[in-house]
């Protein structure tokens, strides 16, 4: 296609703009992004809130309208819907993600990394103006196509303008989601509209909460063998746990342990011993016989994972081992709670991992709990999250998903093409 | 359902997929042979098929968590892919590479087996949990071989004669695998936005897919305006493998994944 000769002697920024200038202006970018984090001290590029990101981008999105509609002959407006400027900003922002994707995004002893944005890599001044190159270009390459409208350019466009939909509701988004955190006491008297976001400042929201109760399912847990001398895990062959609940024996190491009893919630104490019980702090304990098949001993024992309030209690099969039941991993857990909403109505709602509620606008996730206390938890940690922009960038997920099934046909295409040469 | 039912299956599977690539290469005039050849690898698939099935229901839980169980559906999926994408365009040595790579996977996972725990975090246990990952590694499977394509491209171009041909099978091994690819990042978005508030929040791993991502959109577009330009065509596809492979099975060890989400635990 292109002469190779040409390319290298063509003059910067004359005639027509290629990938050179596209490598340029992306260093550009880089450093003024840079310099502008240095300069400041750190200072973060930050989405304004309502009404100016409306502003901003409906702005912008004008802008590279026009100036398709009216300018396209520019060859600066020409080149920046040209692939050539594509795969530039594409390298451009590939290469801030992949520092993203290297550097630990956490706050770094040296303070000029810090301010230079390397630690905060997408709030960094480098990666905005990274974002805002693709948006450029892509919004353009879109407009290109859209006037004038041709029936099959509609792949095209789902794709192109799916992805500057995504990220421009997503960028201005930022500066509008709210997230809020309320710890819901399990003996609170009065219910709470007030939650704290990450830097721990207080907000209020139009609705209030009160725990009822917190609800954890647990996993059976787990027998395994540890080291006495560093308390590791013993890395068995084919590390299939055992879990307590199953009546076969199981085989590990060389001793054949197997559980004669099992109690999901227990307590014990010297008068009673080990008893089932319904009482707060329960935890599971399992009676065990354990036979060595390299001495022919047996050892049987009570065995617990213990919890926050008691000790846990192993089987020490030998100077170098011992037989230890694991902390039961949680398996499902949620919050029954009472929701007030404005006007004062009460509801009873559940919140479950994976399963939000909807209140006035925000969504609410079970987000956590004291996890030292496990299923006996005093508190439920409940996120409150508004974000106002969601449907507009559901529209922009679910265009890519109607132009990935586009991409789908394209590959039938090339192969039709391709075997048009044969 | 232990390892020691795993090597049945795996070996039964290995046996069949061998036979058929030496049945395929036995050069024949009639079509009985390659058909045998064919129903040999579907034959094993179906074998992987049902312990994959196995897994599941004694696990109680879908197998797609730890990297052990992972490449259990690389293994499944290579020779399938490699199976369809012989019976259309007859490409043999790319059925001996997938079912090649597909044993592999067995025999790595035979010498290092993951723990086959029960416990899934409830993070996890939701109904997009499934296509979500099958989805990505439907796609990675897809990308991968593209980018061996390539390799096998850059080989004949430096050493050889370069066939055109051979791109077109990579550009339909990209363009159906950045479907998936595609589809992978809106389907974790949407279960990210349900599990935990937010659609995308840069964790190292949706970070490393989204680089992959870009990698391939280089080449698409590089592909589509030089069409010519078949060198740089090549290394750009041949550079995306890097990318791929860190985000397939790199992430464990970067720093910045620590606290991942996706990270594959031992725990
Ligand atoms: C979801 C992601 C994307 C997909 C699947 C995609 C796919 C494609 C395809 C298949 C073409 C060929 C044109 C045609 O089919 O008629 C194309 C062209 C193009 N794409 Fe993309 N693309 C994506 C993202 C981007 C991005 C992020 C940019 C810019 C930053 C971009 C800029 C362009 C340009 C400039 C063209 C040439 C169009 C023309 O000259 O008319 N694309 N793209």
């Amino acid at each position: 296609m292109e002469n190779k000769k040409n390319i290298s002697k063509r003059k910067l920024f004359t005639k027509e703009w290629k990938y050179k200038e596209g490598f340029i202006i992306s260093l550009a970018l880089f450093i003024i992004g840079l310099s502008i984090s240095v300069i400041t001290g750190g200072e973060k590029a930050i989405m304004p809130s309502y009404p100016i990101n409306v502003i901003l981008i409906v702005v912008y999105t004008i802008l590279l309208v026009v100036l398709y509609l009216f300018e396209k002959k520019n060859k600066v407006i020409a080149w920046l819907s040209s692939i050539p400027a594509a795969i530039s900003s594409v390298v451009f922002l590939t290469i801030m993600s992949t520092l993203l994707g290297i550097i630990p995004q956490v706050p770094s002893k040296n303070e000029l990394i810090n301010n230079m944005g390397f630690t905060d890599l997408t709030s960094s001044w480098m990666f905005a103006f990274s974002v805002v190159f693709i948006l450029t270009t892509l919004g353009l390459v879109t407009a290109k196509r859209v006037f004038p409208f041709k029936k099959k350019n509609i792949g095209f466009l789902l794709n192109h303008m799916g992805l500057y939909i995504v990220l421009i509701s997503g960028l201005a988004g930022s500066g509008d989601i709210q997230r809020l955190y309320f710890k819901l006491n399990d003996n609170a008297k009065a219910p709470i509209d007030i939650g704290v976001d990450i830097n721990n400042s207080a907000y209020s929201v139009p609705f209030k909460l009160k725990l009822k109760k917190f609800i954890m399912k647990e996993y059976v847990p787990k027998l395994v063998i540890v080291e006495s001398k560093n308390s590791k895990i013993f890395d068995q062959r084919d590390k299939v746990p055992y879990h307590v609940d199953t009546n076969q024996t199981a085989k590990l190491m060389h001793w054949e342990v197997k559980v004669e009893k099992y109690i999901e919630n227990a307590l014990y104490d010297s008068i009673n011993g080990v008893y089932s019980t319904e009482k707060k702090g329960a935890f599971p304990a399992a009676y065990v016989k354990v036979f060595n098949t390299q001495t022919s001993d047996t050892l049987e024992a009570w065995i617990t994972s213990g919890n926050y309030l008691t000790y846990r209690k192993s089987l020490k099969l030998n100077d170098k081992y011992f037989l230890a039941m694991l902390t039961p991993e949680a398996k499902k857990y949620k919050s029954d709670i009472f929701v007030y909403n404005s006007n004062g109505e009460m509801e009873e709602r559940s919140v479950e991992v994976n399963k939000p509620i909807k209140v006035e606008g925000w969504n609410l996730y079970q987000t956590g709990y004291n996890d030292k206390m496990g299923k006996w938890s005093d508190y439920s940690l409940v996120e409150a999250i508004h974000d106002p922009w969601l449907p507009v960038v559901y529209i922009g997920i679910f265009m890519l998903i109607a132009g990935s099934l586009y991409i789908f046909w394209i590959g039938k295409d090339l192969e039709s093409s391709s075997n048009k040469k044969k | 359902m232990n390892w020691d039912s795993f090597i049945i299956y795996a070996l039964s599977a290995i046996v069949f997929w061998s036979l058929s690539l030496i049945l395929h290469m036995i050069p024949s005039k009639n079509k009985i042979l390659p058909l045998i050849a064919n129903i040999m690898i579907i034959v094993g698939l179906a074998i992987l098929a049902i312990y994959i099935s196995l897994l599941w229901i004694d696990l109680d839980r879908p197998p797609l968590r730890t990297l052990g169980e992972t490449r259990l559906w690389y293994s499944f999926f290579l020779p399938f892919i490699g199976l369809i994408t012989y019976s259309r365009w007859k490409y043999k040595w790319f059925l001996g590479y997938s079912i090649g790579l597909s044993i592999l996977f067995l025999v790595i996972n035979f010498m290092h087996p993951e723990n086959f725990s029960k416990t899934l975090m409830p993070a996890l246990q939701s109904p997009w949990f499934v296509p979500h990952v099958i989805v990505y590694i439907f796609s990675y499977a897809l990308l991968a071989a593209s980018s061996i394509v390539a390799i096998k491209g850059l080989y004949e171009t430096y050493f050889r004669e370069f066939k055109p041909e051979t791109l077109d099978l990579a550009d339909n091994l990209v363009y159906v695998g950045y479907a998936f690819l595609t589809l992978g990042l809106a389907f974790g978005a949407l279960w990210a936005k349900e599990a935990w508030g937010h659609y995308w929040t840069w964790d190292p791993k949706e970070t490393w897919a989204l680089l992959t991502f870009l990698c391939y959109l280089v080449y698409m577009h590089f592909r589509y305006l030089h069409k010519s330009k078949v060198k740089t065509q090549l290394w750009i596809l041949g550079l995306a493998f890097i990318v791929l492979l860190i985000a397939w099975f790199g992430i464990n060890y970067l720093p910045s994944a620590q606290n991942s989400v996706h990270t594959y635990g031992q725990s």
